[in-house]
């Protein structure tokens, strides 16, 4: 991290640090900094250092993009107790969640799904209903289908 | 039975047509009302909803697939299978057409495939959580083939009421005489190779031949391979305990 900025009052001093850059020691001993990660290393990279500065809220938008499976799961465990927003056109990261209760089920997923209405398209967001919470866990706990597969077999997603 | 009584019934189907899904749920209703007459089918949640997404991903013809994606689609479906049979009320129903005259069952490929390498496939997956043994034969039992000989249509065209309305709505009548044969004799559909290509109806009016008026105790009385399907599903017990649990209380005056 560089000093980018000093400012000097009559009682303070104020200092800017910028430039941030993140070192890597790699298997055979050579150094790189953050410029030279993968897309997806950089994506993970990110998203520890967001972990680091926020302590209780996560908005992520398609967090697995470009994450190798074990970084997903070290993301999940990462986000710990935190309140959790995520979006995910992938099945891979829904795999991850873990479910106690039907009621669970319903309050964890948002869908979106579009519809016409009149002469315009409307996006519109739910939970889901009692009812698919229900068979969704009760699938869910037979523990043979991945979340995302029970998902879109029974049409929720 | 968990839930009160009820069933949750996973029902597939060969048939990829739009109506495909449709069609075999209105002969279910039918089916199980020849199974316990005073059961209301009001406690029975069928899967998969009958929307696109749900009927995309889970379609009952993948375990045939030879495509590049087969390996996936075939063990969703295997997958769907036995979680629905591992769930406390879960039952399957499945379509899958004899493609034989009945009276030439015994030699059907297709019967035979899909308990040679599909089968195989749910109960490895069962033998995972159940272990072997019992236990395995008994989520098994909840798997009920409904094997029509020929085709689905070879069940659907004995609603001949409706076949020959139809046939004289958009076909001019063109083949009144071979659906009133049927009538007249209902173990003959049973023998006659791809119904379908037989008939002006193909399969476009498979869903209303279904849902309007289906003979299925006449049907059933003809024997052949609905009556075969009954008694598959009288079998198992089950569907029978559950179908108990739903019939309406006794009428009080």
């Amino acid at each position: 991290m560089d000093l980018v900025e000093k400012r000097v009052g009559e009682s303070y001093e104020i200092y800017y640090f910028g430039n941030l850059k993140f070192l890597f020691t790699r298997r055979d001993g050579s150094i790189i900094n953050h410029d030279l990660l993968s897309y997806g290393q950089k994506r993970l990279l990110t998203f520890f250092y967001y972990l680091a500065c926020n302590q209780d809220v996560v908005v992520a938008d398609e967090l697995v993009n470009g994450l190798h499976h074990t970084w997903i799961s070290a993301c999940v465990q990462a986000m710990g107790a935190r309140q959790v927003f995520l979006t995910s056109q992938n099945p891979l990261l829904l795999d991850y969640l873990q479910f106690d209760s039907a009621d669970q089920a319903r309050s964890t997923f948002i869908t979106c799904h579009s519809k016409a209405e009149e002469d315009r398209e409307r996006l519109l967001w739910s939970n889901m209903t009692k009812k698919d919470a229900t068979s969704f866990f009760r699938a869910y706990k037979a523990g043979i289908q991945h979340v995302g597969e029970i998902l879109q077999t029974k049409g929720l997603w | 039975m968990s839930t009160g009584g009820d069933l949750s019934i996973l029902i597939l189907t060969e048939d990829s047509g739009e109506a495909g899904y449709s069609t075999i749920l209105a002969l279910t209703g039918e089916m199980l009302h020849l199974v316990d007459p005073d059961a209301t089918r009001d406690g029975i949640e069928f899967e998969p909803i009958d929307n696109e997404e749900a009927r995309r991903a889970l379609r009952g013809n993948a375990w045939k697939d030879e495509g590049p994606d087969a390996h996936q689609t075939s063990t969703a479906l295997a997958r769907s299978i036995a979680t629905k049979l591992l769930e406390d009320d879960g039952l399957v129903l499945f379509h899958i057409d004899g493609d034989r005259r009945w009276s030439d069952r015994k030699a059907s490929e297709n019967l035979k495939k899909f308990k040679k390498s599909f089968e195989v496939r749910i109960r490895q997956l069962l033998a995972g959580k159940l272990g072997d043994g019992k236990a395995i034969e008994a989520r098994m039992s909840r798997l009920v083939i409904l094997a029509p000989f020929y085709s689905i249509e070879s069940w659907l065209y004995q609603n001949t009421e409706a076949a020959i309305r139809l046939c004289q709505k958009h076909h001019r009548g063109k083949d009144v005489d071979r659906f009133s044969a049927w009538r007249e004799d209902r173990g003959l559909l049973d023998e006659e190779l791809k119904p379908k290509k037989q008939v002006c109806l193909a399969d476009r009016h498979n869903r209303e031949l279904a849902a309007s008026g289906f003979p299925a105790a006449e049907v059933h009385a003809a024997g052949k391979s609905f009556k075969d399907a009954i008694e598959a599903l009288r079998k198992c017990a089950h569907l029978v305990a559950g179908l108990a649990c739903l019939r309406r209380p006794p009428r009080t005056t």
